[in-house]
């Protein structure tokens, strides 16, 4: 049995992706479940993950079991109970320790992270790939060319600057919203900005994408390996955002952001969650079959 | 993970109560069933009477087919007569079917060669179907108030003939491996929605529930008022204990 240890259950896309890899993970037939503090589960996305609290994992724990940790804090406190894995969601210096760590191997999500761990620790990790969830995808529904969606919990600083110098646009802001109600919104809107500094992968970007908005964007960790600028979005430095809303947004430039949106869709069907499903069955049958237990 | 038995034996646990008519239908649609799953396992089938005020005649249901039946003076709780049921006649399945239940032929050997095949499933259940040939439940949907129905009234479609993993089931035809319920320690007779917690608990463990599209039951009598105020308080237990606890199914 694997036990996937998480801190919360809050909206934060670390949580979704743990509990998606959980439920696809189980769908493959691993034995797998969410451990959260409180064994209270996450009720703002849809998954298929079974959920227990701590004090529910210590009792049942045996040798063959894994401890799967995502969230830094976790390392110290587990590492004497048991064998960990560790599911890679951030390269950040708290996460050292866990690279450091030879006897915990390392399941990365996206390309820069396995970057990370081998130039900075010398290692290979097992790339388990990132999704996102299928609400997420274009299904033809209106499109409000001039509508911007944003998430104001990070970056509201850019955000007001953005909209001080692009007046005429319509903003539509993003929070403490449910999977559904978010991939709605983005689904109506034109424009995203993506204003949160040090992000590590950046998935709202890669759904807003996915919702076929045309994105604006400061630069991210991980997110490079979806975001290619002039391509399928653009990326600029947080000084710069203001400037490229509105160039990007002026009806000259029309054609240019369909073509974005259309390039972003395409880009973002690399990442479905049945593409993961693909990965990790093939990975079950030979590097993870260890965590077949 | 479960071995792949290559006899199994199946305790079919068939709950009645009040109406001896419909649990003569039930079982004669069982019989057919069982005819098929033959070849597979060794089926011993439990009539269990759930407190009737007119005690099930025994000789009457002995001579249309092989059984045993189990006579209770006052009525139980489902957890509690599946508990009963597998204690006194172990097997490495249990198949628990309701009174109102009519089996398709194939139920019973589907979901025993599925079990089969599928060493993780711990739980799985046909599609029951209204009289009228709409989806009755496929499976059930939990929500932030609870579990529903899946797909209920919509009608099934030809897309439908593969097995769809869900996190619960309803009880009123179910097969259960043993495996599960030891486990488990057994059902939870203090559980609102008694079936609901058991899957709940059993994917905890590790065991996969199943929905099999491919195959149907037909349900013959939806539920009446009695029961549905007695789901009412079965569902406030069930919310006091899950709720938040488990993740939400897209409706």
């Amino acid at each position: 049995m694997i036990y996937y240890f998480l801190p919360g259950r809050g909206l934060f896309g670390g949580v979704k992706v743990a509990i998606q890899f959980i439920g696809l993970m189980s769908s493959l037939g691993v034995k797998i479940v969410a451990v959260l503090p409180d064994g209270k589960a996450p009720d703002w996305f849809v998954a298929r993950a079974a959920v227990l609290a701590e004090e529910q994992v210590w009792p049942r724990l045996t040798a063959d079991d894994w401890l799967m940790i995502t969230w830094p804090p976790d390392y110290p406190r587990l590492k004497d109970r048991g064998k960990l894995v560790c599911h890679c969601q951030g390269t950040d210096e708290l996460m050292d320790p866990i690279f450091a760590d030879q006897n915990v191997p390392i399941l990365s999500c996206w390309e820069q992270a396995d970057e990370y761990v081998r130039q900075a620790h010398g290692r290979s990790t097992l790339k388990v790939g990132i999704a996102i969830s299928d609400c997420f995808f274009h299904d033809g529904s209106i499109k409000w060319d001039n509508r911007v969606a944003y998430m104001p919990r990070r970056g509201w600083e850019l955000i007001k600057a953005c909209m001080k110098a692009n007046r005429s646009l319509d903003y539509q802001p993003i929070d403490g919203l449910d999977e559904m109600a978010v991939s709605q919104c983005l689904k109506q809107s034109g424009l995203y900005l993506a204003t949160s500094i040090g992000e590590q992968f950046g998935l709202p970007a890669l759904e807003a994408m996915a919702a076929g908005c045309a994105v604006i964007s400061v630069p991210v960790k991980g997110g490079t390996e979806y975001l290619r600028t002039g391509f399928n979005c653009l990326l600029g430095q947080p000084g710069e955002l203001p400037e490229l809303l509105a160039w990007l947004s002026e009806p000259a430039q029309t054609e240019l952001r369909h073509l974005f949106r259309a390039r972003a869709v395409a880009t973002a069907h690399n990442y479905r969650l049945c593409g993961q499903r693909r990965r990790l069955a093939r990975l079950l049958e030979q590097e993870l079959s260890w965590l077949r237990c | 993970m479960a071995e792949v038995l290559e006899n199994p034996t199946v305790t079919v646990i068939v709950i009645s109560r009040d109406s001896p008519l419909q649990a003569h239908f039930c079982l004669w649609c069982l019989r057919h069933a069982l005819v098929l799953s033959l070849p597979f396992c060794q089926c011993q089938v439990v009539l269990m009477d759930n407190g009737s005020r007119r005690p099930y005649p025994e000789f009457e249901f002995k001579r249309s087919m092989p059984m045993e039946l189990i006579r209770l003076d006052r009525a139980a709780c489902w957890a509690g007569l599946v508990n009963l049921g597998s204690r006194r006649y172990p097997a490495d399945f249990y198949f628990i079917l309701d009174q109102n239940i009519l089996l398709s032929e194939q139920v019973l050997s589907g979901s025993m060669g599925f079990c089969r095949m599928q060493a993780d499933a711990g739980v799985v259940a046909p599609v029951l179907l209204n009289p009228n040939g709409a989806i009755y439940q496929a499976g059930l949907t939990l929500t932030r108030t609870g579990p529903v129905a899946a797909e209920k009234g919509r009608w099934p479609q030809h897309k439908q003939t593969l097995p769809k993993e869900v996190q619960a089931v309803g009880g009123r035809c179910m097969l259960l491996r043993n495996e599960v319920l030891s486990d488990l320690g057994g059902l939870d007779e203090t559980a609102g929605l008694a079936e609901v917690d058991l899957c709940l608990r059993a994917r905890q463990c590790g065991w996969r529930v199943f929905c099999l599209q491919q195959y149907c039951a037909l349900c013959v009598a939806p539920p009446n008022e009695e029961t549905l105020d007695r789901s009412w308080s079965a569902m406030q237990k069930f919310r006091s204990r899950w709720v938040n606890r488990y993740t939400l199914d897209q409706l």
